[in-house]
């Protein structure tokens, strides 16, 4: 199996406090990383394996990080579409994963702030921004060409 | 420019040719905006109902650019067509009802055109320097919850639009309160009809909340990091799509600065009370 690789094309990247969001301009989506998932993320450039990474995270965070946490973080980069590599891992395997690292840090304390988190959030066409409909919604408001399937328009000034 | 009132407009028959008669230019927040009429008269009535902080300029330069006309009614209900570049907004309304649909797209004109400010749909009010962001789509309830937080004392800045400048600071958009009676209709409102005042200056964002209406909700908001708030912010971003690094850069900095809460709020008043409870506690 070949090294984790982040993708890097059409992203854009944001420290944001302890997080980093990015956003993601083939999708138009967003998201947020915390800094587990953002430390896999920067360090996933194909020169490192999951042992790598381990040791990244052993060194930046804890030295409780072990292979189950950066398996279940680089799952949940793959499901946001932020690694090169192929589909995710299976439900199961992930969940096992999950089971194993939870049992080791216990549910309680700090070390849960370890578990990766990566949220995503769709960024809005200006039509979707002014109805709160993914698909459109109410555009009376509007100037036409502000941009009810393209907003490439507005940016060229209609 | 002679007459304010629009009934008091010459008629006018529609032909395909524009012919401009009269012209307004105005910018706001950098959105250059144009307004043309192939009649005189009709113009001076949106003077007063131009976007907040807009400022009429003489030049004829406009990145969007409206034209409006008068079309065949009778001599008691003049009608009009309104255009934007090849696209009819609405064709052959009564005048009145143009000016109005006008009106409502000016605003969102100017806040997809705005040159260095970013547009989210926020209300947005200042409490004790600090300005709080309540970020939501259209019909989320801001102006209710605006509207309650002035008159417990906040400095109104938008029940629409929080305008952010490059450092992450909201800039005012003081629009008249667009206040929704239980029928659904709108009033708009001067923030000093209702005792409040509208404030003038740029201010750092200190809270951000993205409440969620629900009847009978309980209070009980959850912090949210820097990167989630971050997202509340972009999910109503106007041109979030468009100037998507300009989005992260700037709520980048909103976020050095702001608490970010989410969760349920039921009424505004007991909401308010509550937000405040939240605010005075420092987070």
């Amino acid at each position: 199996m070949s090294n984790p690789r982040a993708r890097t094309t059409d992203l854009l990247k944001q420290p944001t406090g302890d997080d980093l969001v990015i956003f993601d301009q083939h999708r138009n989506i967003a998201h947020t990383l915390n800094r587990t998932a953002a430390l896999v993320f920067e360090h996933a450039d194909g020169t490192r394996d999951v042992a790598g990474l381990v040791s990244v995270l052993q060194a930046e965070l804890n030295e409780t990080a072990d292979e189950d946490l950066v398996l279940m973080t680089l799952d949940k980069l793959r499901r946001a579409h932020l690694l090169e590599d192929a589909g995710p891992r299976s439900a199961e395997t992930l969940r096992a994963s999950r089971r194993r690292f939870v049992r080791k840090i216990g549910l309680v304390g700090a070390l849960t702030l370890m578990l990766p988190v990566v949220e995503t959030a769709v960024a809005p066409t200006p039509v979707m921004a002014q109805s709160g409909s993914a698909t459109g919604g109410d555009s009376a408001t509007l100037p036409p060409g502000l941009c009810v399937s393209n907003d490439q328009a507005c940016a060229n000034g209609l | 420019m002679p007459s304010s009132n629009p009934a008091d407009a010459p008629l006018k028959m529609h032909t395909d040719a524009f012919v401009e008669a009269d012209a307004l230019y105005f910018s706001c927040y950098g959105a250059q905006v144009g307004i043309l009429a192939d009649a005189v008269g009709v113009l001076p009535a949106l003077l007063d109902r131009l976007p907040p902080h807009a400022t009429i300029s003489d030049a004829p330069v406009s990145s969007c650019t409206y034209q409006l006309r008068l079309t065949e009614a009778t001599p008691d209900s003049p009608h009009c067509t309104l255009s934007l570049g090849n696209t009819t907004l609405v064709d052959n309304v009564p005048l009145t009802e143009g000016l109005n649909r006008l009106v409502s797209s000016l605003q969102v004109a100017v806040s997809c055109h705005a040159q260095n400010y970013l547009f989210v749909h926020a209300g947005a009010v200042v409490w004790k320097g600090t300005a709080l962001l309540l970020p939501g789509l259209s019909h989320a309830g801001k102006t209710t919850l605006v509207k309650a937080l002035v008159e417990a004392g906040a400095t109104y800045y938008s029940d629409e639009f929080a305008v952010l400048d490059d450092n992450g600071r909201v800039h005012p958009y003081a629009r008249p309160l667009a206040v929704r009676d239980e029928a659904g209709q709108v009033t708009h409102q001067p923030v000093e009809t209702l005792g409040g005042v509208a404030g003038t200056k740029p201010v750092p964002v200190g809270w951000m909340l993205a409440l969620q209406y629900e009847r009978g909700a309980v209070w009980e908001p959850t912090p949210l990091s820097a990167g989630q708030g971050a997202l509340r912010l972009l999910e109503n971003t106007v041109m979030a799509r468009t100037r998507s690094e300009d989005a992260l850069r700037i709520f980048g900095r909103v976020m050095e600065t702001a608490q970010a809460w989410q969760g349920k709020r039921g009424e505004a008043t007991q909401t308010v009370a509550a937000l405040l409870h939240l605010l005075e506690a420092g987070g």
